[in-house]
């Protein structure tokens, strides 16, 4: 068994469209084979 | 910056997330959606416009990649209170795994002396095997980076010496029979006629697309080598732990 972590945040605030994903900018923590596209 | 995640190993992702919102220009409830690319729409919800709401979901993913993204599934746009400095936050924790094996089906094998090593046939796979590929006859393709346990058994015995022993190597190799994995090669003088057991185990990084053989090889004669009357005479066993 293998995990894989990770934990974002989003401090840059203002709106956010209908149907538009949350940007999170800040990653503060990541273990493992994922992606964030920064 | 796009807010996509991509998981790019087959898993089971545990994903949870809050965030905490001023107004929204909508008439409904507030919500945001986990959205997979596997066509998930995992929502999480709040009848009020400012507040805090959270959710969660689960993403099996079996044909990596997957991409995920938070999405407003509000209906119209959200305002993020001014006064808090950190509005989301999102946490995935993804399990997975990946083991295999190959074991022989040979009763008896012959192996040339004083060159160089010879692929040893691994006919039988694991009964139980999860990410790893047998495509390629008598090997182990990785399908997952990572970190593995590797264990190697050997039980056999060898005839048609000139002396009353002689050196037999058995060992792992990776992409091609050039080069044995550091400590997974084990070498041992063979009394003629006699079993003898081989067991080697090391933790060894591969990446995707490893192809992991074993090879044996012997000095100086040629011999015949002998395997149990049941069972598998040789395995290679793999486990991924990291």
């Amino acid at each position: 068994m293998s995990d894989i972590f990770l934990q974002l945040q989003l401090t840059t605030g203002g709106t956010i469209l209908a149907g538009a994903p949350v940007l999170f900018n800040q990653p503060l923590y990541s273990f493992g084979n994922i992606d964030t596209i920064p | 910056m796009t807010g996509v995640i991509t998981l790019n190993e087959a898993g089971h992702y545990v994903i949870e997330w809050w965030a905490v919102t001023q107004s929204s220009t909508a008439n409904t409830a507030t919500a945001f959606s986990l959205s997979s690319s596997l066509g998930d729409i995992i929502q999480g919800m709040s009848p009020v416009k400012a507040g805090q709401l959270s959710g969660f979901g689960i993403i099996d993913v079996t044909a990596a990649p997957v991409t995920v993204t938070l999405t407003n599934a509000t209906g119209g746009t959200i305002y993020f209170p001014s006064n808090a400095a950190v509005q989301a936050g999102m946490m995935v924790s993804g399990f997975t795994t990946a083991f295999g094996g190959r074991m022989s089906q040979t009763s008896t094998f012959n192996v040339p002396g004083d060159v160089a090593p010879i692929e040893m046939p691994l006919a039988v796979t694991a009964t139980e095997s999860v990410n790893v590929d047998y495509s390629v006859p008598n090997a182990i393709t990785i399908e997952q980076a990572g970190i593995y346990r590797v264990d190697i058994s050997f039980v056999g015995a060898i005839s048609g010496i000139g002396m009353p022993s002689q050196n037999f190597a058995i060992g792992l190799y990776r992409n091609g029979l050039v080069t044995p994995e550091s400590g997974l090669i084990q070498t041992v003088a063979m009394v003629e006629n006699q079993y003898t057991t081989f067991a080697v185990s090391n933790y060894v990084r591969f990446e995707q697309g490893d192809v992991l053989r074993l090879g044996v090889s012997t000095a100086p004669d040629d011999v015949t080598v002998f395997f149990p009357v049941t069972g598998p005479g040789v395995t290679l066993m793999v486990q991924r732990v990291m």
